[in-house]
């Protein structure tokens, strides 16, 4: 039983996080895009296609942990643990379990800032282009909004999904 | 051109690279200096030398410090920025004024700055700033080098910022250009962007990322500029007017996340450069050679080199690219400037060796009075000379 819990957290996790990572990733390559055409460049949907299949590739996780995709599974790992033990202790009143919904989406999005804002502290520029400027800062933190909200949902009971 | 024709050209360059090293004098005329940046030979033989830290140092013809330099403008100093580059005025042995770049400012607002001032007695009198970039919040790519033109033009590179990087396409920032401006700071009348009102006046170029390279070759005016790309994509570019040197739209680099600037390497409308490296050297200071010391060197392009750590030798067939040379690879040392003497003397400005503080040096590089025999290379020459450099002065 146990066993099948900690499988299923696990599968949870690797589809919650490649999802947030895909769409970080795209809203990366978006936000780079959409500056370069605000300067000029014509970027056709064949070379937006190119570049966020490049880029998809590029950020990936890997053994490497300062890549973009290992640092979002990293912060993904260690929020997601912290918003279930809030998620405990808020079921347990009636007055903070309207909250419970919001904990994991939000664990996700902080994951993000948290790793956004340690990055720019330690290079002192943007080391992740995409998240340039408050708009992206956002965008990648919806992602790991996502990743929270989709972890939620696939920890749930099926029953409760259906 | 025929293969014969091609095959003697190779051979001739591989008996000029032996002759090169093999006659090669390396001799350390200063070191101590704490990250050294620009240098500056004046017409009577004397040197300055900036420290990024925020000193300028006069030398004599022998690499002896005569004075540190007082009242020199304070300089924003972090990261990348501080005191930049030094030129001399054209006409310094009448005027005695010099031009200085540094990062100005703070964290949050801060400028490539250029000063003049008039050298009297070892102090900098008459401080005047002439010049600023669009303001900007990094600390890094300040570009900052200074080279005159053969009209008596100032062009000063600038960065971009990093975070940035859309301004240098722009023409409404002074971020990521290369800028042409009078001796005093006006605005030179033709200048290509001079009269539009959507653009900065002094601009000359644009699409540049993080310039630390600027030659202007006196004998046929052609500017050369050494800049770093990201991951990949350094660059020699053969800068003219109003052209568009592609960053961030076009470039052959990544960025340092592993993904992609831009979807183009090339773009229509914006320069190819003279020649790129991927991966990245790390450019600094670049020179093309003029002199009677080293008559196999003539015309070549020698690059600064500080991420990969050697004085780079491009062998140049008029506006071609033959072949690329390491020279002093051995010495471990961040390569940041390189200017040509009058006597044809190469100097060289080493940033630092093997990453030590205050270990930062001018080189002298002069042909051997008694050439070594063949297996004797610049590597041997080299180690000798810097263990006992005739006429050395050391900094402390």
């Amino acid at each position: 039983m146990q066993a099948a819990r900690l499988v299923r957290i696990a599968f949870a996790f690797v589809i919650a996080g490649c999802a947030g990572y895909l769409l970080a990733s795209f809203l990366f390559t978006a936000a780079n895009l959409w500056r370069l055409s605000e300067v000029g460049a014509q970027i056709s949907f064949a070379d937006a296609a190119r570049t966020f299949w490049f880029d998809v590739r590029g950020l990936a996780p890997s053994l490497v942990w300062t890549q973009y995709g290992s640092l979002i599974f990293i912060g993904l790992a260690i929020a997601f643990p912290i918003a279930a033990l809030l998620r405990y202790a808020a079921l347990r009143a009636t007055s903070t379990a309207k909250i419970e919904p919001f904990l994991y989406p939000l664990a996700g999005a902080t994951a993000i800032a948290t790793i956004l804002v340690l990055s720019f502290q330690t290079y002192e520029v943007y080391a992740f282009a995409g998240a340039r400027g408050w708009l992206g800062n956002l965008a990648q933190c919806f992602a790991g909004a996502c990743a929270g909200y989709l972890f939620q949902v696939l920890m749930q009971p099926s029953e409760a999904r259906a | 051109m025929s293969l014969k024709r091609w095959v003697e050209i190779a051979m001739l360059a591989v008996a000029l690279e032996s002759t090169a090293a093999t006659n090669m004098q390396v001799d350390v005329i200063t070191q101590g200096l704490d990250t050294p940046w620009g240098l500056e030979i004046l017409p009577d033989g004397r040197m300055l030398v900036t420290e990024r830290s925020g000193a300028l140092y006069l030398l004599d013809a022998n690499g002896t410090r005569l004075a540190k330099i007082a009242n020199v403008p304070p300089a924003f100093v972090k990261l990348q920025g501080g005191l930049l580059d030094v030129v001399a005025h054209p006409q310094f042995a009448t005027n005695a004024t010099l031009y200085l770049s540094l990062a100005h400012g703070s964290q949050k607002h801060n400028t490539t700055r250029v000063v003049r001032a008039v050298l009297r007695d070892n102090a900098l009198t008459d401080v005047t700033v002439i010049f600023d970039t669009t303001p900007k919040s990094s600390s890094v790519h300040y570009g900052g080098r200074l080279a005159f033109m053969p009209d008596g033009t100032l062009l000063v590179t600038t960065g971009e910022g990093a975070d940035f990087r859309e301004h240098a396409q722009r023409l409404d920032s002074l971020l990521g250009k290369v800028v042409r401006i009078n001796d005093d700071g006006s605005i030179p009348q033709n200048n290509p962007f001079v009269g539009r009102t959507d653009a900065e006046p002094a601009i000359w170029s644009y699409g540049h990322r993080s310039p630390q390279g600027l030659f202007v070759d006196s004998m046929s005016g052609v500017v050369y500029l050494a800049e770093h790309g990201p991951r990949g994509g350094d660059e020699v570019n053969v800068i003219e007017k109003q052209a568009n040197y592609g960053w961030p739209i076009a470039t052959h680099g990544l960025d340092y996340s592993g993904a992609r600037i831009s979807p183009f390497e090339t773009y229509p409308g914006m320069r190819e450069p003279l020649v790129y490296w991927t991966p990245s050297i790390g450019p600094g200071g670049v020179a093309l050679y003029r002199g009677e010391m080293f008559p196999e060197w003539e015309g070549d392009l020698f690059v600064a080199v500080l991420g990969h750590r050697h004085l780079r030798r491009i062998d140049m067939d008029g506006d071609k690219v033959l072949r690329q040379e390491r020279l002093l690879e051995h010495m471990d040392a961040r390569f940041r400037q390189v200017e040509v003497g009058a006597d044809g003397a190469l100097y060289v400005v080493i940033e630092s060796v093997k990453g030590e503080p205050r270990s930062g040096q001018v080189l002298r590089l002069t042909r051997r009075t008694h050439p070594g025999p063949a297996e004797d290379s610049s590597h041997q020459s080299t180690q000798m000379s810097a263990a006992q450099p005739p006429g050395a002065a050391t900094f402390q």
